[in-house]
């Protein structure tokens, strides 16, 4: 990448997260450089999702500060958006794609209130994000008439659509069969070493945590907190003497396997 | 003191989990109470009798022990026991909805929704919005002409019962003709901005609340946000302004219809020519009166469009939350047009419209 970014593309500060005024979690502090992939994982209604609202300033953290290029993300959007629109895409765990359009207007709504470019060229471009995700021959479906799986798809070609510097996916491959997950991490790969694109990766499959990420984050429910950040292998290490993690990733044995079976293809 | 579950749990009806504890907590001489299960069958009916009858126990401070329970059961039990994610549920959900009722009723919320439509729609109307690809062609047409049918069938009928009562009546002064003026005064003035609204609002307010509601609740609206999509200029403003175009046109419409109507009736009941009647409506109604109408029926358009998109767009995140979002739409927006005809029509008076 060679350009040394002076902000982190996304900076967590502290945060606390949570739902009527208790918090899932707190001190949560992390940043993602440009070019980087950060994993989240934890336990299932550990509070990942809720962190990915406050990330993306669809709701305000309870404590800390959340800098999204130097900006607060909540910010952002209250002053109208169109700078967070350029500035991240994100895939909602539901998918949340609009069912009143079919999937190629879904890629092009975001093309036409941002794009300078003319209107075939946008239908290309956005015909061309679907069909980087395999959807190709579905541009005219509608949300409801496609399956689970390609409906995570085409919300990824979605927060693709304006080529954003920073994506935050929640669970991407959930729901894909290992082939289709594949793809998809290869596709995640291949836009990070194009467009040194930071990638927030929220997600459960071992596998591609393990091909994708360059730093994993562990949501403890336990505690309610955040382990420090570290590479995959290395807390693979840690996992031995941390009862959590080792909840999580399996004992001995199955930690050995999955550190084995990545094999780390950049 | 040991209990033996034994016989058929399949078939079998369950005794109430609360009489049984209460009746091992008086026989039990020791707060432990030991527990053996040789049923003949069970299912997990019978896993979840115990899996209650164990957690009631130990609420009152009694242990019972299940080790001599076959294992797949024992497994079942583990399995429901470890989900811990209970407490912390119950941590979660309570101070949640104060808040959103207080954000409902607050009045600077109402005011700042009023403020950013009003904006809104000004941007719009410059065509100097932000947003593009609404769908307004699409609003048009809902608003409009598929409206259309319902509108003329409404104010048809109820041409034909002004005709009708007004007939009746008139004709025993010997005045048959002016039937005509009844009926045409009625509707430019009152009738038709007034049912045209009311069926709007039954059809498309509605309609308006449970997309946007329905949005909400899946979460389309947050991933407008995040392309900086306001739902306010996304969805409501383009709405508002199609029922605003769309209403005075229906109106007209309903006028014509109605006139219609009532001579359908006066014509074979009265004996008054076609050309008279038509002559006769038209020479009644004054240019003051039809703006009148016509400004009603604006206004009322405005009245109804941001009614149904804001109880849209405040619905709570449930099917249930849609169903009373649209429920609200079209109850309030009748109330508020009826309410706004009076004042109108109490100015009007004063104004000598
Ligand atoms: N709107 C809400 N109101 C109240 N509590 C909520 C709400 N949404 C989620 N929660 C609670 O917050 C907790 C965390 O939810 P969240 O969706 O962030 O989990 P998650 O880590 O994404 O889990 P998963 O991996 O299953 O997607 C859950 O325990 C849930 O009960
Ligand atoms: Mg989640």
């Amino acid at each position: 990448m060679g350009n040394v970014e002076s902000v982190a593309a996304i900076s967590v500060d502290g945060v606390s997260v949570g739902h009527g005024g208790l918090p899932l979690l707190s001190g949560v502090t992390f940043s993602v450089a440009a070019g980087e992939i950060l994993a989240i994982v934890g336990k299932s209604g550990c509070g990942k999702s809720t962190l990915l609202r406050v990330l993306v300033g669809l709701d305000r953290p309870m404590a800390g500060a959340v800098r999204v290029c130097g900006m607060n993300p909540a910010e952002m959007l209250r002053m109208g958006g169109a700078m967070a629109a350029k500035t991240y895409g994100v895939l909602f765990q539901d998918c949340a794609l609009w069912t009143s359009m079919t999937l190629l207007e879904n890629v092009l709504l975001p093309l036409r209130n941002y794009s300078r470019n003319g209107e075939e060229e946008i239908r290309n471009l956005a015909k061309f994000k679907l069909a980087l995700v395999g959807l190709e021959g579905f541009e005219n479906a509608y949300p409801h008439e496609i399956s689970g799986g390609m409906a995570k798809r085409a919300a990824i070609a979605r927060a693709m659509a304006l080529d954003p510097p920073i994506l935050i996916f929640d669970e991407p491959s959930a729901g894909l069969d290992p082939c289709t997950a594949k793809q998809i991490d290869k596709l995640i790969l291949q836009i990070r070493s194009i467009c040194g694109t930071a990638i927030v990766l929220i997600s459960h499959e071992l596998g591609s945590i393990g091909r994708l990420s360059d730093r994993v984050a562990f949501m403890d429910v336990e505690t309610k907190s955040m382990r420090p950040i570290a590479k995959l292998e290395e807390m693979m290490v840690t996992a031995a003497a941390d009862s959590a993690l080792r909840d999580f990733f399996g004992d001995r044995p199955t930690r050995q396997a999955a550190l084995e079976g990545f094999g780390h293809e950049t | 003191m040991r209990v033996v579950f034994s016989g058929n749990w399949k078939t079998a009806k369950l005794p109430s989990v609360r009489s049984c504890a209460e009746e091992l907590e008086f026989h039990s001489p020791s707060k432990s109470i030991e527990m053996d299960a040789l049923p003949e069958a069970w299912d997990s009916r019978f896993v979840a009798f115990i899996f209650a009858l164990q957690k009631l126990l130990a609420e009152n401070g009694f242990l019972a022990k299940l080790e001599k329970f076959p294992t797949e059961l024992r497994g079942l039990m583990g399995l429901a026991a470890k989900g811990s994610d209970a407490e912390r549920r119950r941590e979660v959900s309570q101070p949640q909805t104060t808040t959103r009722h207080a954000q409902r009723f607050a009045i600077g919320e109402r005011v700042q929704f009023l403020g950013s439509m009003v904006k809104g729609i000004l941007l719009f109307c410059q065509k100097k919005t932000s947003v593009r690809g609404t769908g307004f062609g699409r609003l048009l047409r809902q608003a409009g002409f598929e409206s259309l049918p319902i509108v003329a069938t409404v104010s048809f009928l109820i041409g034909t019962i002004l005709g009708f009562i007004g007939s009746l009546q008139l004709e025993r002064f010997g005045a048959a003709i002016f039937v005509a003026d009844l009926v045409a005064i009625a509707t430019v003035r009152e009738m038709a901005p007034l049912m045209t609204a009311v069926v709007l609002a039954g059809r498309v307010g509605a309609a308006f609340s449970a997309t946007i509601a329905s949005m909400r609740t899946r979460g389309e609206i947050d991933a407008l946000s995040t392309f900086g999509i306001s739902a306010m200029d996304f969805l409501a403003v383009p709405r508002v302004v199609a029922m605003a175009a769309m209403t005075p046109l229906l109106c007209v419409i309903s006028v014509l219809v109605s006139t219609g109507g009532g001579m359908a009736v006066a014509i074979p009941m009265l004996n008054v020519g076609c050309l008279q009647y038509v002559h006769e409506s038209a020479a009644s109604v004054k240019f003051g009166a039809f703006c009148f109408g016509i400004g009603k029926s604006v206004i009322f358009a405005l009245i109804i469009a941001p009614i149904a998109c804001r109880s849209g767009m405040i619905c709570e995140r449930t099917a249930d939350g849609v169903g009373r979002a649209t429920t609200r739409a079209v109850v309030n927006a009748i109330t508020a047009i009826i309410v706004a005809d009076a004042l109108c029509d109490a100015m009007a008076a004063r104004l000598r419209i």
